[in-house]
């Protein structure tokens, strides 16, 4: 039987082999094998890799973006691109969730931040279908991110989660074991710190943003990352570690969770592109998710399949309608598209029968966020519908179908209240909802203006310093000249002045005639003892 | 005996080294090629002189990553230049000295005895020292002094440190007090973390591009692994070192942003880069700090290098330095993704060279609250400097093939040494 090894090597080398190919050929196969591998319950091989809940549900959710996308991205450009950083994430993904060994758990979660970045990259800066915002102006910024504003957005939110979940995990590793399974209780600094890691990859408050700047992506890949996949690592993640966490971790989780679930919501109600109103809608639901992922972990995992399988479908019944139009903001939807869009809806709110079972333990507040999710989502069933049967319907079509007959579950009657927010889809944008509550000043003023006083004090303290260094080789240069002079004196002081000193004494000396003096020195010597001698004679 | 491994191939190297003078490019390689047999795992005495002590050579495992780096950069480079050294104008015996400067590398790690590491220190300065000084950029020779003058402070306080400790020998090294402190220093100072890092911007930045490919991802990384070694007995206040390396990393990677010439942005980035292999190379526990100082030298040398002859690529096609004019096709982008993104340390072997950093940090909220600065500033200058590429703009680039095929070999070995890595931690 094929190992989870084999099947995540076959994911990579699918991977590798369509960025060459551009065909998007080996991420069908690459789709089944590992669904079909999954299916029959491959296990590991290693002590690496433990089998999880979730790589079944990613691989189908895959495999049915992947049918998408060969209609979607027909005559699309930089599909070596595209379909390479689909494979990257198809593989980094199911990396993450089957992992039990520290480093591999980190290669798959930056795997998926590398995979969201570059498939943000997709389209080219002057392409129009990239674009995310309408080019008006309010909070001093302009409201409209080419590709690269977008992926550079998106990569820095989620690496402050990345960096935070390598410390906190290199710590577990250290202290209790490099297996995920061996790990024991996270101190407060460790938990904090997934916690943030979470968030971030989840976009719940205040990373939000860089989540509805990821709409520059195609929307298959809004479909498959930025909704149904990717961004629920950050509620794996703590559905892995839950137990772990202190009990405040939860009480953190759903504060956060809870704010973001309501402001995705009333942000999803004040926008005018249907990919953003989904992104929102997305940020909202896995603020829920996030709620109760500490609190009631099976509830959240039902959560993750249900809203999985809605989003996506919705992201691609909402592409569909962008693929016929040719426009980031269709004014009609092929009537296939609204009715996924309607079902899509049903099991949001929770009344079909997958949304119906993850719906069965909710708590009442959810019923306010479904609410906010029927007016947003009515507003676009009330435009007109097309005729159009590209056959790109029908894996969104099945997504919203098939799971029903799995996953089943009768609606708690107090779900039907959430359709009272129908009426919210006859008002209009409130202009805050319509900025999206101001994150985006946040992402790209505040934050950029302190980070840029911050290099510029730092460039300015080095540059100060530097100068101050050249400018010592001046003092050096004074140093240098100061000992020259002293050389010079010495030097001639020892070689010119002394020596000549010397000659000269000598000189003199020599000029003294001395062997006259000796002689009358002599002379006299000899007389003084003469007399000496002659007066003691005498005496 | 690997003594005489290590004559013999001191001497094959050498004759071609001293051909490739003459020569050029074939001697280079061979030369460089012949720097292989350094790999023979073994360890020999070659003397025992007075006060210096016994003076061996040794290979071994914990040594073979940055032998093994530095010899295959040292081919990459070299296969690399010929077109940039046609367009410097510059005459053959630049691969001499080339040769010369890549073997300097094989002896500071392969050297047991201390002051043979600063005989080798000091090959390795005046040969970078020639080549910035005849070849490089701007005000080339004031540029080549701030170098050489820095460079032998640092390695002077090194030999000062090692000769007061009086315990060259590498096993036995025991330092306290001001001889500890100047051999780190003089480390420290080698390797340009913050603070004693002035120099580093002018050096690599101006030298000729070739040179700055070995010059920012090896010379100054090598030092990591005589931190990491040294650290046992020299009684470093290591807690310390750990915080003044990830402070280094934030401090380096906000000085990238001030830059709009792409070999500067390069050289700040290495202030950064250092900054974490300081950390990694200070950690306690001894194997999880091999593993990260090992994993971060080999990570960023290679993304260093892809990335700096990628810079000499646009020198030579566009005759330019600013990164806002550098202009990609799709072969050029597909490298620069590879190079940032290991750059990034957010893929390849260099993201696990961060988790390993990661594991030395202190649970404490503020080395954590440090510990994620900067590992954040240090992904992020490198997605900023591939956005200002990026957003350059497409644009036909005309370059020599084997220009390319150096930067793509650089740059995907952080990605292929995933593969062989769990061999290796094995």
């Amino acid at each position: 039987m094929a190992s989870l090894e084999l099947l995540l090597a076959v994911a990579f080398a699918a991977a590798l082999l369509d960025f060459f190919a551009t065909r998007g050929y080996a991420a069908a196969a690459a789709g089944v094998v590992m669904l079909a591998g999954l299916l029959v319950g491959a296990g590991p091989a290693t002590p690496y890799l433990k089998p999880s809940e979730f790589a079944a549900f990613v691989a189908g959710v895959y495999l049915a973006i992947v049918v998408y996308s060969h209609f979607y991205m027909r005559g699309a450009e930089r599909l070596g691109w595209f379909w390479g950083w689909m494979g990257t994430f198809f593989g980094s993904m199911e990396l993450f969730l089957l992992a039990d060994h520290w480093v591999l758990l980190l290669l798959g979660w930056a795997g998926l931040d590398l995979a969201s970045w570059g498939l943000i990259l997709t389209y080219r800066d002057d392409d129009e279908m990239g674009f995310v915002g309408d080019g008006s102006r309010a909070g001093g910024i302009t409201w409209l991110w080419p590709p690269s504003s977008s992926a550079i957005r998106a990569i820095v939110a989620v690496e402050v989660g990345t960096a935070s979940l390598l410390v906190a995990s290199a710590y577990m590793a250290v202290h209790h074991s490099p297996f995920i399974s061996g790990w024991g209780r996270a101190d407060d600094v460790a938990a904090a710190l997934f916690l943030v890691a979470a968030f971030a990859k989840a976009a719940q408050l205040p990373f939000t943003d860089w989540l509805l700047t990821a709409m520059s992506a195609p929307t298959p890949v809004s479909a498959l990352l930025h909704s149904s996949t990717m961004v629920k690592a950050g509620p794996i993640l703590l559905l892995k570690l839950g137990h772990l966490l202190p009990h405040w971790a939860a009480e953190a989780a759903f504060l956060v969770g809870f704010a973001t679930a309501f402001a995705g919501g009333l942000i999803a109600l004040g926008q005018r592109e249907p990919k953003l109103v989904l992104a929102a809608s997305t940020a909202s639901y896995l603020g829920m998710i996030t709620a109760i992922a500490l609190e009631n972990p099976k509830e959240a995992a039902l959560l993750i399949y249900a809203h999985g399988f809605a989003k996506a479908a919705l992201f691609m019944a909402v592409g569909h309608g962008i693929y016929a139009s040719h426009s980031r903001f269709p004014q009609s939807y092929p009537l296939i598209a609204k009715v996924v869009i309607l079902l899509g809806m049903l099991i949001l709110v929770g009344v079909l029968p997958v949304g119906a079972l993850a719906k069965s333990e909710a708590p009442l507040w959810t019923v306010a966020v479904s609410a906010l999710t029927v007016g947003y989502l009515g507003k676009l069933l009330r435009l007109p519908a097309t005729n159009d049967w590209e056959p790109m319907w029908i894996p969104y079509t099945a997504l919203v179908v098939v799971p029903n007959f799995l996953f089943i579950g009768a609606p708690p009657p107090v779900v039907l209240l959430s359709l009272a927010g129908g009426v919210l889809a006859f008002t209009g944008e409130a202009e805050v909802l319509r900025r999206r509550l101001y994150l985006p000043v946040l992402f790209d003023r505040v934050v950029p203006s302190a980070f840029r006083a911050t290099w510029r004090l730092a460039a300015a303290v080095d540059r100060a310093v530097d100068r101050a260094l050249q400018s010592s080789a001046l003092l050096w240069r004074l140093a240098v000249d100061l000992v020259t002079v002293v050389d010079w004196l010495v030097d001639a002081a020892l070689h010119d002045g002394l020596v000549s000193a010397v000659r000269r004494a000598s000189a003199q000396v020599a000029g003294l005639k001395l062997e006259y003096y000796l002689y009358m020195a002599g002379v006299a010597a000899a007389f003084i003892i003469a007399v000496v001698l002659a007066l003691g004679i005498w005496s | 005996m690997y003594s005489d491994v290590f004559l013999l191939a001191t001497a094959i190297s050498g004759v071609f080294a001293l051909a490739a003078l003459r020569l050029g490019l074939p001697a280079a390689l061979a030369a460089t090629a012949a720097m292989l047999l350094f790999l023979v795992p073994g360890r020999g005495t070659l003397a025992v002189l007075p006060y210096v002590g016994e003076v061996a050579v040794s290979m071994d495992f914990y040594k073979l990553p940055f032998v093994v780096t530095s010899v295959i950069l040292g081919l990459l480079v070299a296969f690399y230049s010929p077109p940039y050294l046609r367009h410097l104008g510059a005459p053959r015996w630049y691969y001499g000295v080339h040769v010369l400067y890549v073997l300097s590398f094989v002896y500071i790690i392969l050297f047991e005895n201390l002051i043979f590491v600063f005989l080798a220190l000091e090959l390795s300065i005046i040969t970078s020292f020639l080549l910035i000084w005849y070849f490089g950029y701007g005000n080339r020779r004031f540029v080549a002094l701030l170098y050489f003058v820095w460079a032998q402070v640092g390695s002077i306080l090194f030999l000062v440190g090692v000769a007061i400790s009086g315990t060259p020998t590498a096993d036995v090294f025991r330092a306290a007090g001001v001889a500890s402190l100047l051999v780190l220093l003089g480390l420290l100072i080698k390797m340009g973390t913050a603070g004693v890092h002035f120099w580093l911007p002018y050096a690599h930045a101006e030298a000729p591009t070739p040179l700055s490919a070995l010059l920012s991802p090896v010379h100054v990384g090598l030092m990591a692994y005589w931190i990491w070694r040294l650290k046992a007995g020299a009684g470093w206040p290591l807690d310390a070192l750990f915080l003044y390396g990830l402070v280094t990393a934030v401090y380096g990677s906000l000085l990238v942003f001030r830059e709009t010439d792409f070999k500067r942005a390069l050289a700040d980035s290495t202030v950064a880069n250092m900054g974490l292999l300081v950390a990694a190379a200070a950690i306690r526990n001894e194997s999880i700090s091999y593993a990260a100082t090992a994993l971060l030298f080999v990570g960023h040398a290679y993304a260093k290098a892809a990335l700096f002859m990628l810079a000499g690529l646009y020198i030579v096609a566009l005759h330019t330095r600013y990164i806002g004019e550098a202009r990609w096709d799709r072969h050029l982008l597909a490298v620069s993704v590879l190079g940032f993104v290991a750059l990034a340390g957010l893929f390849g072997i260099n993201l696990i060279g961060k988790a390993y950093v990661a594991a030395g940090v202190p649970p404490l909220l503020y080395t954590a609250v440090l510990a994620v600065a900067a590992l954040v500033s240090t992904a992020v200058y490198s997605f900023y400097l591939f956005n200002q590429m990026y957003r350059a703009g497409e644009g036909k680039v005309e370059y020599p093939a084997e220009m390319y095929a150096a930067v793509l070999a650089a740059a995907a070995a952080p990605y292929l040494l995933l593969l062989v890595l769990p061999l290796w931690l094995a």
